[in-house]
């Protein structure tokens, strides 16, 4: 195996099937903070993120011997493992909804005023607050579906309704963003032209 | 203007971006959640000083516990010979039949490495001056950063013995630093005690070893208790006072005890069938 800095993800995810422990290091070293993002977004609390990442890590060097043999997109599978992780962690604790749950009625951010100079830092806030005030199913097929780049057929199989569903919660979700984040336009057409 | 799909497409793509945990701290922490067993250090040689032990052995395939109890950890020798076990950041317990060690996963070489003991251990510990290595029973606390030691823990008692480098024994705000060929003890109520220990005769549980020079005989007699268990007593309370010389390597702890009863002119008696009580009498030695 080349060097681990340089080795291929696909080199070092060979590696560690032959019980090489380096190589799960490295992996976790260029993989653990984004890996940490895909459950937060599903999950949102830091900590449960942390213990979803660290037992899909776990998982990996326990049961190294059974990782598929060629294994070409191994950021994709690390994502996969731990976006079901996430959802199985929802769903063992009764936090995926049923029913569509209301928009809140005052969507407009009252900390914020349209004039209101925005630093980056604030617009990440105010991007994380709007979404999270989704009310949950609606926010977790949103998240799936803009950030996690899931099909909506998947995200209903996942979430156990109908794509229509999908597709509904899709536009809810939209209209509430357009109007959450319509006080910070200028600095958002600032930042991302 | 007005945000269209596009636009709020390209603003969600930052969900969470802001979310940068530890990764150097999360490394430690998966360490310390891998299970911490690699392997059993095949005791060939002759390091069953105790027969019993060593026939239990024989007996009874190696068997070990590894008991995880929510993040804690516990690792536990049931087998019938000392059981080697290597902790997340490469430090090494030889546990003593019998014996448990255990630490929190989660905890564990973070800021320290801790680690409870109910029993008897060798201890190889990993160099790290940033994490200090304690070991604590009772108000007792032993502290390293990187050292070969062995260490016994009775009820309140806490005896290390260091075979490289040195560590720290501390107990109600006293503390003294035990290098290696010493020996500390400490004990609940008592002043902490230090004392040259030339021969390392409380490694002997593992090594197979014990060397006398001009030892007392009740030196010798708590060689055998604090490394086997073994009680020994003198016949009606007589006690002898005489010094013991001579080289023992492997055997049966039993048969190596009769030993040194008659090159010192006294009969061993076994007390009872556990192999673990005996009795001496006979004339003092001059």
């Amino acid at each position: 195996m080349p060097a681990l800095p340089t080795a291929t993800d696909t080199a070092l995810f060979a590696a560690l099937r032959t019980g090489e422990s380096a190589a799960l290091d490295e992996l976790f070293r260029r993989h653990y903070v984004e890996l940490c993002r895909v459950a937060i977004r599903l999950v949102t609390d830091g900590a449960a993120a942390e213990d979803i990442v660290q037992e899909m890590f776990t998982s990996l060097w326990t049961k190294r011997d059974k990782l598929p043999e060629e294994t070409p997109a191994v950021s994709a599978y690390l994502r996969r493992s731990v976006r079901n992780r996430s959802l199985n962690f929802l769903r063992d604790r009764k936090r995926i909804p049923v029913d569509n749950g209301d928009i809140p009625e005052n969507s407009t951010d009252t900390q914020y005023q349209p004039a209101a100079a925005l630093e980056q830092e604030e617009l990440q806030v105010r991007i994380n607050r709007a979404i999270d005030r989704l009310p949950e199913r609606c926010r977790l097929v949103f998240v799936m579906s803009k950030v996690e780049d899931m099909a909506h057929r998947e995200i209903a199989e996942e979430l156990g309704i109908s794509v229509k569903t999908v597709e509904n919660q899709m536009t809810r979700a939209y209209k509430f963003l357009r109007e959450w984040l319509a006080p910070a336009i200028l600095l958002i057409f600032a930042y991302f032209g | 203007m007005r945000l269209d799909h596009k636009d709020i497409d390209r603003l969600v793509s930052t969900y969470r971006e802001d979310f940068t945990p530890d990764v150097e701290k999360g490394l430690r922490r998966l360490h310390g959640r891998i299970t911490p067993v690699r392997q059993l250090r095949p005791h060939s040689r002759q390091t069953y000083l105790f027969g019993a032990a060593a026939a239990i052995a024989l007996l009874v395939a190696f068997f070990f516990l590894f008991i995880g109890t929510g993040n804690q950890q516990l690792l536990v020798n049931h087998t019938g010979a000392p059981l080697a076990f290597d902790l997340p950041d490469g430090t090494r317990i030889v546990l003593q039949q019998g014996s448990e060690a255990g630490y929190n996963a989660d905890e564990y070489n973070l800021e320290t490495r801790e680690v409870q003991l109910d029993g008897q251990a060798y201890f190889e510990v990993r160099p790290d001056a940033d994490r200090p290595f304690l070991v604590a029973n009772g108000d007792s606390e032993l502290r390293v950063t990187g050292t070969a030691f062995n260490l016994r823990t009775e009820g309140n008692v806490m005896e290390v013995e260091v075979s490289e480098g040195s560590v720290t024994l501390e107990q109600a705000g006293e503390r003294i630093a035990v290098a290696a060929l010493e020996c500390g003890l400490a004990e609940a109520g008592k002043p902490l005690r230090h004392a040259a220990s030339p021969n390392l005769n409380h490694h002997a549980w593992r090594t197979g070893e014990l060397k006398f020079d001009h030892t007392p005989i009740s030196e010798v007699i708590g060689y055998f208790h604090d490394n086997w268990g073994i009680e020994c007593t003198w016949a009606g309370a007589k006690e002898c006072d005489y010094a013991v010389s001579g080289n023992y390597q492997g055997g049966d702890a039993g048969a190596v005890l009769e030993d040194i009863a008659k090159l010192g002119g006294l009969t061993l008696t076994a007390t009872s069938t556990d192999g673990k009580h005996y009795e001496l009498s006979g004339p003092c030695p001059l």
